[in-house]
């Protein structure tokens, strides 16, 4: 209902995968605030992939509930003490898990799609 | 798990938690700010990208609180507070609701407590649902309908039906004198089997249970009370004696507080054989008939097993031809679960009570629904806002529950109140040994009572207010017109109020009636001014007859020389006092034409002036006399008017060979009939004889004395029983008036519950009707305005109210009246005098009811009359 949502449909990231996309992130970035795992996928899933920057905070507190991600406090490129996300031992074996799954799923999806009657 | 303990720290840190997230959301902007400007942006587009990057912030929110949290109680919290404020912006409405529910909610509570008391909570016995009495029923074709007491072989007979019950105890009450330091009395004793504890699953609080070679012996257990108020409670009450009727029980025992078998005034068990000399003859007499049975069932033996095994047994008694009682020989048992036995006759009083409640707090929910409907009317604008904004029907519905929950919470907060205050009237009049009070079960009850209530007069009105017309709403707020649906529900409330408050209004007119009724029977004999007393004379002090003759003969002399006393007399029996001495006879023997071979009629003993002091009127001849009294003298007895149109129809009774000890025995006179069963049951098969013509008399005697001021002369009979013998208690002492009271006791509570509850629902009906006349007057003050405008008088105004209002309270009249014809059937046993679909009754109660409801209407409707065009049209 905001003015975001009038402009231009976007497809809305499915949960199970920002999960996934947020750790990925982690992972190879390291300790990031918010604003920069925003900006990350937004580059990493180029121009087609709208992301609403600010679902990725419901992501995160979810994810920190579970025990996956942990917070500190850092300084900002503004200078504003903000918490800082990064991964616990924990969420670096979810996230293996998860690519696992996820590798599967789409060589599963693959092999059907490539599947001559 | 670890999950699950995490969202509810969340739900504790929800302040923190929702700072530090506007803290990152600010921080997030800012960052994207300043990316979006390096990227060339004026600062204003830089501030509108950043935003709408970020999409929805609020939106956002709740579902950061969604997934961190417990959404669920979360919206809850949420709509209680608004809940709370909403109620808090019109304190009126909330305080109408509240009382109306609180009105119903408080008399269910009340009852509720009764019924748990005396129905619902398990009595204090190991299993005690397996637990059942066994009666028997003998006499000639078994055709009385009374099953009473069974023999010792019945018991032993019973006892071996090992495929229905699993052990089966006898017992017998019995009344002694307990003489000790203090003040002798009375107390009730059950002779009892030594099994009986272990059948009912109980054990002694102190010392132990009889053994089963005590079936003879001088041993006693004890009540928890008579313990403590005789011994203090004190431990080496054990091996102690009492004395019952003076002679030493050693005590070995003292049962449990709650025990009330078999029942809550029993003080004493001693075995079923003490001091009966003809014990092992009595053991083996099928016809000696003296003993209760209470059984376990066997397990997995269910009631109708057992009833099936004792029809059997039953059978195979008759054919043996053994005599059963002095009239003949077959039998038949009955079983019947301790439960319903013990509830006995408060059950269906306390069901039709708990019914009554039930439709009061009916009409209090159909009040509270419609100020709701009224309420919701006035909150549409709330509502079509709230919807705009994004709240969901459910939401809405939601919201509207809880805030009748809240109500009907707040509703039985005040009727725990009001049923506490109820109680302490109720509590007396329980059955002896039941205790009723607000405890943990009855909390709960309320609670889900008032919460079902909440959601069941809240649901229509929410679903009403919340069903989507909004553009209607937010526009014209009031319409011209009431709505359709909304005028339904309102003709819906009048019709339902008026039946509902019919039905309780019936009910309680033919109580009303029923009691006018009863107690303005003529017993037969004039109670005013009449004191009594029951003595049980010691019998090991007064072995002899004479002794007992003399002792009664010398108290009588004493008392009638009392100023105050007017006339003194004695008998072995009493009317209305619950006791009663029948004797059967053979009608065909006096008039061979009699259908009958066995009439029980009551035998009574009576001293000279018995008819005098009574004011029996003697119809015929003349009562028993001193002269009768005389040893030698003839053997005469006198018969009670129905007894002598039975057995000489048409004959004069004088002189005729009477009923007696002998045969020679001549009847003197015919008195008037008593009502000496029951008040409500019409006049009695009686004999009476002197005193002298029967060895039992004696044993107990009333002494009946009358006074102008009968209470004062009470402690005068007290000094002169104290006087001739100190350790001679008195058993009873009563007026006249008092036992008659006690006799409609029940009849007087049940009626004045009923009119109260039906009084609650008069009013309640005509709260309800005058706020819809008033609700509806004010929503069509234009069509009014219009009508009167255009030349409608205020007669035509109230006529086109009116008019539409007796319908519905027509209609309502005539579905209540159908309930009423269906329901009051279950007032049956409780009426006398006036059948349960009397139809005065039920022509009256409409009648009342269809007036008090259009004056409900009138008054408000006159109002409307009165409406001024002008302001009227300006207004809306």
């Amino acid at each position: 209902m905001s003015i975001s949502d009038m402009s231009k449909p976007t497809q809305e990231i499915p949960r199970g995968m920002l999960d996934l996309l947020i750790l990925r992130t982690l992972e190879t970035m390291g300790a990031l605030h918010g604003y920069g795992i925003a900006r990350r996928i937004e580059q990493v899933a180029g121009g087609d992939r709208r992301l609403s920057q600010g679902s990725i905070y419901p992501a995160l507190v979810r994810l920190q509930q579970q025990g996956w991600v942990r917070t500190r406090w850092g300084t900002s490129e503004t200078n504003r003490q903000v918490k800082f996300y990064e991964l616990t031992k924990a969420g670096t074996k979810q996230l293996h898990i998860e690519i696992a799954g996820w590798q599967e799923s789409t060589a599963l999806v693959a092999r059907f799609l490539e599947a001559k009657p | 798990m670890r999950r699950a303990w995490r969202r509810l720290v969340a739900v504790v840190h929800r302040d923190r938690i929702d700072r530090e997230l506007d803290e990152d959301v600010r921080a997030h902007l800012e960052l994207a700010e300043r990316d979006a400007r390096s990227a060339g942006l004026s600062p204003d587009e830089a501030r509108r990208a950043a935003l709408q990057c970020f999409g929805p912030i609020q939106a956002m929110k709740e579902a950061h609180r969604d997934e961190r949290g417990l959404p669920g109680l979360e919206h809850l919290v949420r709509d209680v507070r608004y809940g709370l404020r909403a109620m808090g912006r019109s304190p009126r409405f909330a305080a109408v609701a509240v009382c109306t529910l609180a009105l119903g909610i408080g008399a269910n509570t009340a009852i509720f407590s009764v019924v748990d008391a005396v129905l619902l909570r398990p009595l204090p016995y190991r299993d005690a649902d397996r637990l059942v009495t066994i009666a028997s029923n003998t006499g000639p074709g078994m055709r009385r309908e009374a099953f009473t007491a069974v023999s010792y072989p019945d018991y032993q007979d019973i006892s071996r039906l090992t495929d229905a019950v699993a052990g089966a105890a006898a017992y017998s009450n019995d009344r002694y004198n307990l003489i000790d330091a203090g003040e002798p009395r009375e107390v009730q004793v059950t002779r009892a089997t030594p099994n009986l504890l272990s059948v009912l699953g109980i054990s002694p609080v102190v010392g132990r249970g009889f053994t089963a070679g005590e079936a003879h012996a001088p041993v006693a257990i004890v009540s928890h009370a008579l313990w403590l108020s005789d011994f203090g409670g004190d431990m080496r009450a054990l091996g102690r004696p009492i004395f019952l009727d003076g002679k030493p029980f050693t005590i070995i025992g003292v049962m449990p507080g709650n025990v009330p078998f078999p029942d809550a005034s029993t003080e004493a068990w001693i075995p079923i054989w003490w001091g009966i000399a003809d014990a092992p003859a009595m053991a083996e007499m099928r016809l000696y008939r003296a003993f209760s049975m209470v059984a376990r069932l066997a397990p997995g033996a269910s009631l109708g097993k057992l009833r099936d095994d004792l029809d059997l047994l039953g059978k195979h008694i008759t054919a043996s031809g053994e005599a059963t009682s002095k009239f003949g020989t077959g039998e038949r048992f009955a079983a019947t679960a301790l439960r319903d036995q013990v509830a006995g006759d408060a059950r269906q009083p306390l069901l039709i009570l708990f019914g009554a409640v039930a439709l009061v707090l009916l009409i209090a929910c159909v009040n509270a629904a419609n100020l709701l409907v009224a309420r919701a009317n006035g909150r549409q604008k709330e509502f079509a806002v709230r919807r705009a904004i994004g709240a969901g029907r459910w939401a809405l519905v939601r919201q509207l529950l809880v805030e009748s929950v809240l109500l009907a919470l707040a509703a039985g907060i005040v009727g725990l109140l009001l049923a506490a205050a109820g109680l302490d009237v109720l509590a007396a009049q329980l059955p002896h040994g039941y205790v009723a009070g607000i405890d943990g079960r009855v909390l709960g009850f309320t609670v889900v009572l008032a919460t079902a209530t909440g959601l069941g007069f809240g649901i229509v009105p929410a679903l009403r207010a919340s069903a989507p017309a909004l553009d209607q709403s937010i526009r014209d707020g009031a319409g011209a017109t009431v709505g359709r649906s909304h005028r339904r529900a309102r003709n819906l409330l009048i019709v339902s109020e008026i039946a509902l408050a019919l039905v309780l209004l019936v009910g309680s007119a033919l109580l009303v009636r029923s009691f006018i009724a009863v107690t303005t029977i003529n017993p037969g004999f004039n109670p005013q001014g009449l004191l009594t007393a029951r003595i049980r004379l010691t019998p090991e002090r007064y072995p002899t007859v004479s002794q007992k003759r003399a002792f009664f003969a010398e108290l009588v002399q004493r008392l009638r020389t009392q100023p105050g006393v007017s006339a003194i007399t004695f008998s072995d029996g009493a009317p209305l006092s619950g006791r009663r001495r029948m004797v059967g006879t053979n009608p065909q023997r006096i008039r061979p034409e009699d259908p009958d071979q066995f009439l029980a009629v009551e035998a009574i003993a009576v001293g000279p002036d018995y008819f005098s002091t009574m004011r029996i009127p003697i119809l015929q001849g003349r009562g028993i006399a001193a002269d009768d009294e005389r040893e030698g003298a003839p053997p005469v007895c006198v018969v009670s008017k129905s007894l002598a149109d039975r057995l000489w129809p048409g004959r004069n009774p004088i002189g005729q060979p009477g009923m007696g000890r002998r045969d020679d025995v001549k009847v003197v006179g015919v008195v008037s009939d008593v009502r000496s069963e029951s008040l409500e049951r019409a006049g009695g098969l009686a004999v009476y004889s002197p005193t002298t013509d029967d060895d039992r008399a004696y044993d107990e005697m009333w002494l009946v004395l009358r006074s102008a001021h009968p209470l004062r002369v009470a402690p005068a009979l007290q000094a002169a029983v104290r006087s001739l013998d100190a350790t001679q208690p008195i058993a009873e002492i009563a007026t006249y008036d008092q036992i008659i009271q006690q006799q409609y006791a029940r009849l007087r509570l049940i009626t004045a519950l009923i009119t109260l509850f039906a009084a609650l629902a008069l009013v309640l009906a005509v709260i309800g009707i005058a706020g819809v006349t008033a609700y509806a007057v004010s929503q069509r003050t234009r069509e009014l305005g219009i009508r009167i405008a255009l030349g409608a008088r205020t007669i035509d105004v109230l006529r086109l109210l009116l008019s539409e209002t007796v319908l519905l309270v027509v209609i309502g009249l005539g579905i209540g009246s159908a309930a009423a014809f269906g329901s009051t059937r279950v007032l049956r046993s409780l009426l006398y005098g006036v059948t349960s679909t009397d139809p005065t009754t039920f022509g009256a109660a409409a009648l009342a009811l269809g007036l008090v409801a259009l004056v409900a209407t009138y008054v408000p409707a006159r109002r409307a009359g009165r409406v001024d065009p002008v302001v009227a049209l300006r207004n809306v």
